[in-house]
């Protein structure tokens, strides 16, 4: 550290052991892991092979749709692959992609020496591979994986066999896992930060993690008890939402979406944090508007609670509650124009460059905009009428999800890689992975908005020859798309094994923050000591 | 990892960081758990009226 800490935490830096890496070695260190920078590289590894788990199983998806009829799989594994493919993406690959990037940069944001609750951190983690062994392990059981689609509808979904108590219970323990994550994220914010490490000083990063907990507290019970009710009219008799024993299965869709809308921002909201890191880093500029960005994200998280129906327009609501979810739902275009308006403003006059993370950050910039833009067309209620349940709402939750969450999370991890292992990585092979993601990420989803305006259905194997032409496009894209993923896990090994060495606290010359005052790779345990006024009001020059 | 080997933060709050941890995990995990059976007790009340 280049500076003497501040004199009114002086009183410890007798043990100040930043420059000592004690640390536990062999598989010891990772199974009794309570060190946030293991725990958080134990995620994103987790996080990565879910990631090809998911995607494999699209890739078969998109080999059955290469053409109308019946090739590969039958319609039965085709519905399992759609309903694995969403809860794999959904729960393995990009909320644990997140926590792994929570673990790994809050504390040293903050600077914090390590999570709040550290032993709690490490049962988070490692409930996670027990519940996707269990979910995964459903393709052995008679019946199959489940197949009602991720969103869990009954009466379909309980009419599955040996399948539907794994995923119940599988659902449980992710749910479990998030909410002692989140739990684990609001203690060490609220309670962790440094001296002098004001609320409004905190970077967009830790402000966005700070939001998404609180939403993943109130919604994950939520799915919880949603699930639990679903256990019990299986198998306790009850009829929560078993039309033949007066239950309501529309009442599942109302709870499910009051979880599954602020969902969408719980893997949203982070890369926000990412992108506002990400865009003045590499724009040699201080962010524009840093308070209207927080209040942005706030009120955001605040609209999420209050659009859920909009996922259900044509079950039969009032008339009043078709409007009322249709505005509530467009004016979620406010906030987020602004945040929009100032990652452009960031930029404007900045002295630009183009590395892998701001070109990921960018690439979140323009598609995500395009995702948000069709679902502005989805919330207006006529439009949804024709539109539900087609490859337009498919091609829109994917312009959102992967690059909003996947680019964003990349565009992180070559942000801070280097950061991470002290070693930088190939920029060229990195703007390789993004030109071939971001050319085929939209030869894969955009024809989705034609064939979805078009007519057809979402969730189908087969289909009229009139979709032929574009779902090989789309198809194609998507093969090439998979197989450019290939070169982020080599580029991250060869960066490990052979990157060059980085020079100093700062890999980008724009980087700002706490973690860059820390030495590279950032020590095993850090801010021991904490960072003195200096360096936070460096790191904070908004 | 044994807590002695724990880093350190600083000592003088430590006592009284240490309880506003508690205090946090405990004010959320009572947001949590009410967001649970709430919603469960919602739909029995529901069920029942």
């Amino acid at each position: 550290m280049a500076e003497t800490p501040h004199t009114e935490v002086h009183a410890h830096a007798d043990h100040d052991h930043d420059d000592h890496d004690h640390k536990p070695h062999g598989w010891r260190r990772w199974v009794f892991a309570t060190n946030h920078k293991d725990i958080g590289t134990m995620y994103l590894v987790f996080s990565c092979l879910m990631f090809f788990t998911g995607g494999a199983f699209a890739m078969l998806i998109r080999a059955e749709l290469f053409k109308p009829g019946l090739q590969i799989v039958d319609a039965g594994v085709f519905n399992s692959l759609t309903t694995m493919h969403g809860l794999v993406m959904i729960f393995g690959a990009i909320m644990p992609a997140w926590v792994g990037l929570a673990n790994w940069m809050i504390p040293i944001q903050i600077g914090a020496p390590d999570m709040a609750l550290p032993r709690l951190n490490n049962l988070s983690f490692w409930i996670l591979p027990f519940a996707f062994l269990l979910l995964l392990s459903s393709w052995l059981v008679p019946g199959s994986a489940p197949a009602g689609g991720w969103t869990m509808y009954p009466p379909l979904t309980l009419q599955f066999g040996a399948s539907f108590p794994m995923l119940i219970f599988a659902i449980h323990m992710m749910g479990i896992s998030s909410i002692l994550g989140a739990l684990n994220v609001i203690v060490t914010i609220m309670n962790l930060r440094a001296p002098g490490m004001t609320l409004l000083r905190m970077p967009l990063f830790v402000w966005t993690w700070l939001i998404t907990s609180f939403l993943l507290v109130a919604v994950m019970p939520v799915l919880a008890g949603a699930v639990t009710m679903m256990l019990t009219d299986h198998f306790f008799g009850t009829s929560f939402f078993n039309a033949a024993g007066g239950g309501d299965p529309v009442m599942f869709q109302h709870i499910f979406w009051f979880f599954g809308h602020p969902e969408v921002y719980i893997m949203i909201l982070p890369g926000f944090g990412v992108v506002s890191e990400v865009i003045p880093a590499f724009s040699r500029k201080p962010l524009f508007g840093y308070e209207a960005m927080v209040y942005a994200t706030a009120s955001i998280a605040f609209l999420s609670f209050i659009v859920w129906a909009h996922h259900m327009f044509t079950v039969g609501l009032p008339t009043s509650a078709l409007l009322f979810f249709m505005f509530a739902t467009m004016l979620i275009a406010v906030p987020t124009g602004v945040k929009v308006f100032n990652w452009t403003a960031t930029m404007w006059r900045g002295s630009l460059s183009f590395e892998p993370p701001m070109l990921f950050a960018l690439a979140f910039l323009f598609l995500f905009t395009i995702g948000g833009f069709s679902g502005l067309m989805l919330a207006i209620v006529p439009a949804d009428f024709q539109y539900q349940d087609t490859y337009f709402v498919v091609a829109h939750f994917h312009y959102v999800l992967v690059s909003g969450s996947a680019f964003a999370i990349m565009s992180g991890v070559y942000y801070w890689l280097p950061k991470w292992v002290g070693r930088m990585y190939d920029i060229r092979l990195g703007t390789w992975h993004f030109w071939l993601s971001a050319i085929f990420f939209n030869v894969l989803f955009f024809p989705q908005h034609f064939l979805g305006l078009a007519g057809m259905p979402r969730r189908i194997p087969d289909y009229a020859v009139q979709f032929a032409d574009w779902n090989m496009v789309s198809s194609i894209g998507g093969f090439a798309f998979g197989l450019s993923q290939l070169l982020f896990p080599y580029l991250i090994w060869k960066c490990v094994r052979s990157g060059k060495p980085v020079e100093g606290t700062r890999a980008w010359e724009g980087a700002r923050g706490l973690e860059w005052e820390l030495p590279s790779p950032a020590p095993y345990h850090s801010w021991t000591t904490p960072p003195t006024e200096a360096m936070i009001a460096r790191g904070a020059a908004h | 990892m044994t807590s002695s080997e724990q880093p350190l933060v600083t000592r003088q709050d430590d006592a009284r960081r240490r309880k506003r941890v508690r205090l946090t995990t405990l004010v959320v995990t009572i947001v949590v758990l009410a967001f649970y059976f709430g919603f469960i007790a919602m739909m029995l009340y529901r069920a029942t009226r």
